[in-house]
């Protein structure tokens, strides 16, 4: 059996019994950090700080980077996946939802997961795509994007257990990768833009059983925030929780950002905050209750979600030790946040924006005049622009230099108010809508630049200056380098202490998905994707 | 010819002929009556207004609300660029960054198409004055076609002219013919550079990343150039290759103008 004869010659090179290198209990994803040589989540680790211990790559020797090899995707489609790797194993997600498991040393296809997606289905405001699996134990979870999730045994793509999360019909749809916590599977859904609800839901990890679900948008008068909507306009949903969060095992609490209220650009029918929208919510990880939130928007009517990867990290901070969690938003300003209590630390642009004098000592924002930025009929120049200072890319930390890394646009667009009027989703799936819209602002004024932050205080220490509108998320490693992309397809590696570039090879098409560091067979990888290919990198 | 320019011009030559072999084999649009083979359905109102829905749930967020383009180019007068099949094959397959539409069927996507195709579309406008057929002459004798196309005729240092009259009135070609650098086409900006051992390059911009610029002369001639051995990279706002046409006689110039304004492709 082919399957069979891999897992004999992966074992053989991971020098690892085969029971040992498929089990992945929930106390190795704890001390992920700890085996470099894999990538076991999303985020890289439960802080989602995308940092790799490895150090064979450095400022000295990144000139000499060459791609290893190339995988590329059976289907259509951008693939836009974090890649896990698990001892030897590449787990790749494609298009609109399937599973690729490949050898990780030289790309060879091990077995494929191909869910039964119905080709007719069309999700509003987002491409059909995926963007990774969760791994616990002997199974992998996959959401896909008419919003099942699914288990399967990571030895052989079989599925152990299939549950809906929601019905496509009302207009959810599912991008993202999957939180595996202890014993648990943590998910959100999207579709803001058709109405769709927002809600957190998790999982038993053996059976796919519901534990909790918490929603995001008040279902009823009486829930929580439901004050904050008026004239009940909590009813049209919105709020999504389409990005996946990060986790703290020793609070026990499960970070999560949040999406935009609708309509997106025509506000008038929504008066009020729109709790918990544009949000960052921490939710007890056992009970699914809310710890407390953060809301960076209120009232938001520039398509801003606030679903960017938390990060969390540990500094002193007046001489106290502070657990923090950091997020840079949509709406352009950098936030950090104390992780156990939600207090709001600091709060700073760290891309052009034009919409608010700054925040309040409670982070809230202080906004300019609405006829200065909010959308009108004839548009609103207004910075950052729809697609944000950053989107759904994944920033990182490094907690060698201390700094945050992200790659931001600076951009602007002219808000355009629609029609007040939202109709939910239906079934034939093509309705929905924002209540307006943009137009791009001057486009030789849109660049991209890679930032490292002190991540502590938001400073910039240096930035790298691109050309065009970059869509790559970065990666920090030990090794002293951060990697990243142009908008034309320029992967590249810079020096993470001077923003110095090291070198940089034109990959022939966008690249729209976060880097991973990996290594097999004792040497390190590097790898990302470009258009349609996934392309790894390595030293000679 | 400085080393840079010969190195390059040999390489890229081969790919600018490849381009016009695509350009000439590329659907130019369907024949009279709106079919091309019996691949091209014939679009409805409704067809149009469910192809409008579709581009905003799963296109706009790209392209832009009303097509001009934000992540992805401008869609206006694609159509002309591409023909209803090529744009059909575009949402099916994808093209470059663009993935392919899996998600909606055959039915659907012709939906978008019809929707597209209507994408900077002028409508109604008060006719211009000239006389088309005489326009042709002006435009003959002044050796427009040279830098620019017609449907299969002419050249492509300019813009490809085949449907300019459906996305632009008769007043943008007065004001254009009179001034060109005034308000240059998207794409067709000029840049300057100058390279650090002294080559003085002036062409349009084709393409630009963070370390590579490449420029097309008037010639067609394509120039890359390594940014870190660039001393000076000066855009050049208000000039462009197209000349002034403001000698052009009052009725020679209404003629012309009749005539562009007279392109509408092969609807």
């Amino acid at each position: 059996m082919r399957t069979a004869k891999y897992l004999v010659m992966l074992v053989a090179l991971c020098g690892a019994l085969p029971v040992a290198a498929q089990q992945v209990p929930y106390e190795r994803l704890q001390k992920s950090d700890a085996e470099p040589q894999n990538w076991l989540m999303y985020g890289g680790n439960y802080g989602s700080q995308r940092f790799s211990g490895l150090k064979e790559m450095t400022p000295q020797n990144a000139k000499d980077l060459r791609v290893a090899w190339a995988y590329q995707l059976r289907g259509g489609g951008v693939m836009e996946s974090t890649p896990l790797i698990v001892d030897g194993i590449m787990y790749l997600t494609e298009p609109p939802s399937n599973v690729t498991a490949l050898d990780a040393r030289t790309g060879k296809v091990l077995w494929r997961y191909v869910p039964p997606v119905p080709r007719d289905f069309v999700p509003v405001g987002l491409f059909p795509t995926n963007r990774g699996v969760a791994i616990l134990g002997d199974k992998l979870y996959l959401a896909t994007i008419d919003d099942h999730l699914v288990a399967l045994d990571a030895k052989n793509g079989l599925v152990r257990w299939n549950t809906v999360i929601a019905d496509k019909a009302d207009g959810y749809a599912i991008t993202q990768a999957p939180l595996a916590i202890n014993g648990k599977i943590v998910v959100g859904v999207g579709g803001g833009e058709a109405g769709a609800h927002g809600f957190l839901s998790c999982y038993d990890a053996n059976d796919g059983k519901l534990l909790w679900r918490f929603y995001t948008v008040p279902r009823t008068a009486s829930d929580p925030g439901a004050d904050t909507w008026a004239d009940g306009s909590w009813s049209n949903g919105g709020g999504t929780t389409w990005n996946t969060g990060s986790y703290d095992p020793e609070l026990n609490v499960i970070y999560w950002g949040t999406g935009n209220p609708v309509p997106d650009w025509n506000g008038e029918g929504r008066m009020g905050d729109n709790l918990f929208t544009c949000s960052l919510i921490a939710i007890d990880a056992d009970t699914g209750k809310l710890k407390w939130y953060f809301q960076f928007s209120p009232h938001e009517t520039h398509d801003w979600d606030s679903s960017e990867p938390p990060i969390l990290f540990d500094a002193t901070l007046n001489g106290k030790p502070r657990k923090l969690v950091a997020l840079a938003n949509r709406n352009a300003f950098y936030y950090v946040l104390d992780r156990a209590s939600g207090e709001f630390i600091t709060g700073v642009p760290f891309a052009k924006q034009t919409w608010a004098k700054g925040l309040d000592a409670k982070g809230r924002p202080i906004k300019f005049p609405a006829e200065q930025i909010e959308p009108s009929a004839e548009g609103t120049l207004v910075y950052p622009a729809l697609t944000g200072a950053i989107n759904w890319t994944s920033p990182c930390y490094s907690p060698i230099t201390g700094l945050f890394y992200v790659n931001a646009r600076d951009a602007g667009a002219y808000y355009v108010k629609g029609e007040r009027k939202f109709e939910k989703n239906n079934s034939n799936g093509i309705v929905g809508g924002g209540g307006g819209g943009s137009r791009p602002g001057p486009a030789d004024e849109t660049t991209t630049s890679i930032r490292a932050l002190n991540a502590t205080t938001g400073e910039k220490k240096w930035e790298y200056k691109m050309v065009g509108d970059s869509w790559t998320g970065t990666l920090a490693t030990a090794g002293g380098l951060v990697f990243s992309a142009d908008s034309a397809g320029n992967f590249l590696a810079l020096n993470a202490d001077t923003g110095e570039p090291l070198w940089h090879l034109l990959l022939g098409a966008a690249v729209r998905s976060n880097p991973v560091s990996y290594a097999a067979d004792g040497k390190q990888y590097v790898a990302d994707s470009a258009g349609n290919t996934l392309f790894v990198f390595s030293l000679p | 010819m400085n080393a840079i320019r010969s190195l390059f011009v040999a390489g890229l030559l081969i790919l600018s002929g490849a381009a016009r072999i695509g350009l000439n084999a590329a659907p130019q649009g369907p024949p009279p009556g709106g079919t091309q083979g019996a691949a091209v359905p014939n679009f409805t109102p409704d067809d149009i207004a469910n192809g409008k829905q579709i581009f905003a749930a799963q296109c706009a967020g790209c392209h832009g609300f009303d097509g001009s383009g934000q992540l992805g180019p401008n869609l206006h007068g694609v159509e002309a660029r591409r023909g209803d099949a090529g744009i059909f094959s575009v949402v099916r397959n994808g093209t470059g960054a663009m993935p392919p539409v899996m998600a909606l069927n055959d039915q659907r996507v012709w939906q978008v198409v019809s929707y597209v195709r209507t994408l900077g579309d002028i409508g109604p406008v008060e006719a211009a004055k000239g006389d088309p057929a005489k326009g042709k002459e002006v435009y003959d004798q002044n050796g427009c076609s040279v830098c620019h196309a017609i449907g299969m005729t002419g050249g492509g240092v300019g813009p490809q002219l085949t449907a300019i009259g459906r996305t632009r009135p008769p007043k943008y070609f007065y004001d254009f013919l009179r001034d060109p650098g005034k308000n240059p086409p998207a794409g067709y900006d000029l840049v300057r550079v100058v390279t650090k051992d002294g080559h003085d390059t002036t062409g349009i911009r084709v393409s630009e990343d963070t370390f590579t610029l490449v420029l097309r002369d008037v010639g067609g001639h394509f120039y890359s150039f390594d940014k870190t051995k660039l001393k000076t990279i000066e855009p050049q706002p208000g000039k462009t290759f197209m000349p002034t046409y403001d000698k052009l006689s009052a009725t020679d110039l209404d003629n012309l103008v009749a005539y562009l304004s007279s392109l509408k492709g092969a609807q």
